[in-house]
């Protein structure tokens, strides 16, 4: 289990790297690449949170209500700066937003509860952002506008979410019951994943390409 | 909960999990190769109209020329001979025959001159350095100086020699006609299997408004198509009152 622990740890460590390099280069960041630093940082700021009322024996699962929205809505606005078609996506985003976020707060008062993991509004976002990410590689299929995908920072970031959002998919939704004793080993996976997204978000930074 | 104490759930998110990994995987690797093969295809496609238009460039290119040589050998023989035969007559009927002769032979050698200009018969007879030393020699009775620079070898395509001879053409008659030079300067030389021509005058220069309607006009728009339906590049440079200087590079067949 100590190895276990050390993936958690790297995982959770992982955020840094994107956010030393936003910092680095944040003058020079494209909007989309700000907004997903800016995203990054508040993320940070909430593990922080998370941790210290972990520690003090607090509850701190309303904290990750607060994030799935805020994770959907950056997202979502990250994305939309990217699509060639805006005033259509616009109108998809805006709405798929709205709603996810109506329903988050259906979540918390009457099916959930603010003190249990908001699994249903995760496995939620997670089929949302698969669908972003599929859309986007259609797009940049169809326009060619990319000539080098390794050297595009909507590639890497769309590649990280799109292998962490299904990677966590049935983690998410089946994580109110139990797994009986191979729970933290299934919570491994996420780290594994969380890393890879984290690297993924730092690759993209530091491309810094405007598409 | 009762109905997934039944089930292996576990195993499920695993396989699951697994299963998504890998499609999202797959989703990936089918974007990267597909993207390659696109890019690819496209810039096939691009390649091959661009080749196409080259191809058409010459063929218009080499129809004017097949029609300028058809029309001066028409001027040549024809009329150039026609005029020859009637000075014959008029220097036989005798009377007010100096003027008639004196109009005649203005006919006759402006004819020459223009059949020399549709096709130069020493390009074809002597080379392109001959040709382009026999064009240049008229410019130096109109006292400017020309320093011709020739490098290249003796073996080049009839097409590369016939666009080079245009060129230097049009470039001359731009040069007589717009820039006020008193000094022009044309080097060819053969750098890796390529051709570079530098024109150069002391001129001043395409700066003013009807210095570029003439940088847009026909002439140096021409120069531009013939070394493109070549496969050349062209680069034309010039500032107020330092001259103009034009940088061919053309592949030698």
């Amino acid at each position: 289990m100590q190895h276990a622990l050390l993936i958690h740890y790297i995982a959770a460590g992982s955020i840094l790297v994107p956010i030393t390099l936003s910092l680095v280069k944040f003058g020079k960041l494209t909007f989309p690449l700000k907004l997903l630093s800016t995203y990054l940082f508040l993320t940070m700021v909430l593990d922080i949170i998370v941790i210290f009322l972990a520690r003090q024996g607090i509850n701190n699962l309303f904290l990750f209500h607060l994030h799935t929205v805020l994770e959907v809505t950056a997202i979502s606005l990250i994305y939309l700066q990217w699509f060639s078609n805006r005033r259509l996506w616009k109108i998809i985003i805006g709405t798929f937003v709205l709603l996810f976020s109506v329903f988050a707060v259906i979540d918390v008062v009457f099916i959930e509860g603010v003190h249990t993991f908001n699994s249903y509004p995760r496995g939620i976002a997670a089929v949302y952002f698969l669908s972003l990410c599929v859309a986007l590689f259609l797009q940049m299929l169809s326009t060619l506008n990319v000539r080098q995908l390794e050297r595009s920072s909507l590639f890497w970031i769309n590649t990280g979410i799109l292998i962490y959002a299904p990677g966590t998919l049935f983690l998410f939704i089946v994580s109110n019951y139990t797994l009986g004793n191979t729970d933290d080993q299934y919570w491994i996976i996420h780290s594994i994943l969380n890393l890879l997204l984290n690297l993924s978000f730092a690759t993209a930074i530091w491309i810094n390409s405007k598409i | 909960m009762d109905q997934f104490e039944n089930i292996n759930l576990p195993f499920l998110v695993l396989a699951g999990t697994l299963t998504l990994i890998i499609l999202a995987m797959s989703i990936i690797f089918f974007v990267l190769v597909y993207q390659k093969r696109l890019i690819r295809q496209k810039s096939q496609i691009q390649e091959y109209k661009i080749n196409r238009q080259q191809k058409l460039l010459q063929a218009t290119i080499n129809g004017q020329e097949q029609e300028r040589k058809r029309i001066a050998k028409e001027l040549h023989d024809d009329i150039g001979a026609m005029l020859s035969t009637i000075r014959l007559y008029v220097d036989e009927e005798g009377e007010n025959s100096a003027r008639i002769k004196e109009f005649i032979d203005l006919g006759i050698s402006s004819i020459r001159r223009i059949a020399q200009n549709l096709m130069p018969a020493v390009l074809e007879e002597f080379g392109l350095e001959n040709a382009l030393r026999d064009l240049f020699s008229n410019v130096e009775d109109m006292s400017m100086n020309v320093n011709l620079n020739y490098d290249i070898p003796d073996e080049l395509d009839q097409e590369v020699e016939l666009t080079i001879f245009r060129i230097s053409q049009e470039l001359l008659n731009n040069t007589i006609k717009h820039s006020g030079a008193d000094s022009i300067e044309l080097s060819l030389t053969f750098i890796n299997s390529r051709i570079e021509i530098v024109y150069k005058d002391n001129g001043k220069g395409l700066n003013t408004k009807m210095d570029h309607q003439i940088k847009n006009g026909f002439g140096l728009k021409n120069i531009e198509s013939r070394v493109h339906a070549l496969g050349g590049i062209v680069n034309f440079r010039s500032e107020d009152q330092a001259g103009f200087l034009a940088t061919i590079i053309l592949e030698n067949g």
